[in-house]
């Protein structure tokens, strides 16, 4: 229990010490938000595989790793090809150029820039707000869920201890001391995780034995999809690699970075880092190998914890996932800060603010979101990962196609854009509560199906059928995208 | 059977990991060759 305190107090210390470092930083909304552009490959790489792979991968990923086997290993595989490495090929360079060209902050911004569309930048701010809420239960939900199993400690003291710390250095610095204590919480991850690997496989006796032993409890342990089926194997990697697309915590790491060259070093020092992905699911897996019987399955790493690792690594592990939830938490709460503030009160409500009012309204928001979130996550209800698939489904059914389409189609209608938003959500809303709902049941074969996956594919029929039937945007919107030609006033 | 006694139907997504790394390698090294190729 000494080395844990000592650990944690050191390491978050030094959290807390760079969040008062970058205090002095951050003169304005855009500061807070996207730390000026000026930010390096390291850096936005790492601190987006931090922001990325939060608690939830850890202890959700493990705990889908320990329910379905080894066949989970593909989630990993799609977060590291369609999550990150294909994210930043494809969406990178346009999304760091045209966001500069709009002078756009955040995500809302950049719709309301890109299609002079207010409404879709309201929507997109108000869903991605809300939604994000729930994400961050589910992150705070993984962190305490350690602190319980590695330190005895009751799930609520987990709770505040994490979100004070978070609340703190992300009001007090802001975007900059995120992506620095990013960085810093991803190296620790990194490393917590090929620890706690190299140790399961060494007390298992290698991959192969540990196939082996799990094959002697289940074959569908071993095999892919195995015991899960397909339907929720690929809906689930779909969820959590495609989703990236639209998730705005990630999404923003590429308007923070300086230039080309820097975004070229950063996708292969990403692609590199990103690999981890695979490491929950096959710890998880392995964990099955010593505790077949658990009462949730988001206690099978902390368990495997225990069991291979000594306090001195346990206490490493236990900062790595309190580093994973930390950097993905205070990200978020940027984001939510910022869309909130600027896209609905400043310029969905009309209030004009002074750029010194707008930063200390920035960090009010994060407060009270944070605080709301960590509220709510004392008394959260489900599996994390469970939780945090919902969230992303309605986020990325938002944002995906009206982003993805909106740096590479310039027809891109803005009535058909707001469309699809809306469908997008309703359908995945739609089909997650359906089985709640006074209707007749899914056919099995379709119950399997995440909303994720009917939300974007209806947003994506809406927002191709309604461009070829309508409108683009005003050419002086398109110019203002592509070339910065005109002040499109999106801010 | 795959190496590690896995299925080839898990196995690949090791396979998958590596092609990516390899894919992010390569698309870095053409960027580059082209950003210098359209730079005078």
């Amino acid at each position: 229990m000494t080395i844990y305190v000592i650990v944690l107090v050191v390491y978050l210390g030094a959290l807390a010490a760079i969040g008062i470092a970058f205090s002095g930083r951050s003169k304005s909304a855009g500061d807070f938000a996207i730390g000026g552009r000026s930010v390096g490959p390291w850096v936005t790489a790492l601190s987006f595989v931090a922001a990325y792979y939060s608690s939830v991968v850890i202890i959700g990923g493990g705990g889908f790793g320990w329910k379905y086997g080894l066949a989970t290993l593909w989630i990993g595989a799609g977060n590291v090809l369609i999550g990150t490495t294909l994210a930043w090929i494809i969406l990178g360079r346009r999304i760091r150029r045209f966001t500069a060209n709009l002078d756009a902050v955040t995500l809302p911004s950049f719709f309301a820039g890109r299609y002079g569309s207010p409404a879709a930048r309201i929507f997109s701010a108000a869903v991605t707000g809300l939604f994000l809420i729930i994400y961050n239960v589910s992150v705070l939900k993984g962190m305490a869920n350690s602190f319980e199993v590695l330190m005895d400690l009751p799930y609520w003291v987990g709770v505040l201890i994490s979100g004070l710390v978070i609340l703190f250095y992300t009001a007090v610095g802001g975007y900059l001391a995120v992506v620095w204590t990013s960085m810093v919480q991803g190296v620790v991850m990194i490393v917590a995780l090929a620890l706690l690997a190299f140790m399961a496989l060494r007390q298992v006796g290698g991959l192969a034995a540990a196939a082996g032993r799990l094959a002697d409890i289940d074959p569908g342990l071993v095999a892919t999809p195995g015991v899960w089926g397909w339907a929720g194997l690929i809906s689930y990697t779909l969820i959590v690699s495609l989703g990236t697309w639209g998730m705005p915590q990630l999404i923003i790491r590429f308007y923070s970075i300086k230039n080309d060259r820097m975004l070229r070093l950063g996708t292969v020092v990403v692609t590199v880092g990103a690999s981890i992905a695979l490491l929950p699911y096959l710890c998880g897996a392995i964990s099955r190998v010593f505790v077949p019987e658990l009462a949730s399955a988001d206690q099978a790493i902390p368990s495997l914890t225990r069991i291979v690792l000594n306090d001195w690594g346990g206490a490493l592990f236990l900062a790595g996932v309190v580093a994973a939830g930390m950097s993905t938490f205070a990200g978020v709460l940027i984001i939510i800060s910022s869309s909130l503030v600027r896209d609905v009160w400043v310029h969905g409500l009309g209030r004009a603010l002074s750029p010194a009012a707008e930063l200390r309204a920035n960090r009010s928001m994060s407060l009270a979101v944070g605080l709301i979130s960590l509220a709510i996550a004392l008394k959260p209800p489900a599996l994390i990962l469970v939780l945090t698939a919902f969230s992303w489904a309605v986020i990325a059914s938002t944002n995906l196609w009206p982003l993805l389409f909106g740096v590479y189609w310039r027809r891109t209608s803005p009535r058909a854009t707001l469309a699809s938003m809306i469908t997008g959500v309703a359908a995945a809303l739609l089909w997650q509560a359906w089985p709640r709902l006074p209707l007749p049941p899914l056919p099995p074969a379709l119950a399997g199906i995440h909303g994720f996956v009917v939300g974007t594919t209806l947003g994506l029929v809406v927002i191709v059928a309604g461009t070829l039937l309508g409108r683009p945007a005003p050419q002086r919107l398109l110019d203002a995208t592509w070339h910065g030609k005109t002040s499109a006033a999106s801010e | 059977m795959a190496p590690w006694n896995l299925p080839w139907s898990t196995f690949g997504a090791f396979i998958v990991l590596a092609v990516t790394i390899v894919l992010a390698v390569g698309w870095a090294l053409w960027d580059r060759r082209r950003d210098h190729r359209e730079q005078p």
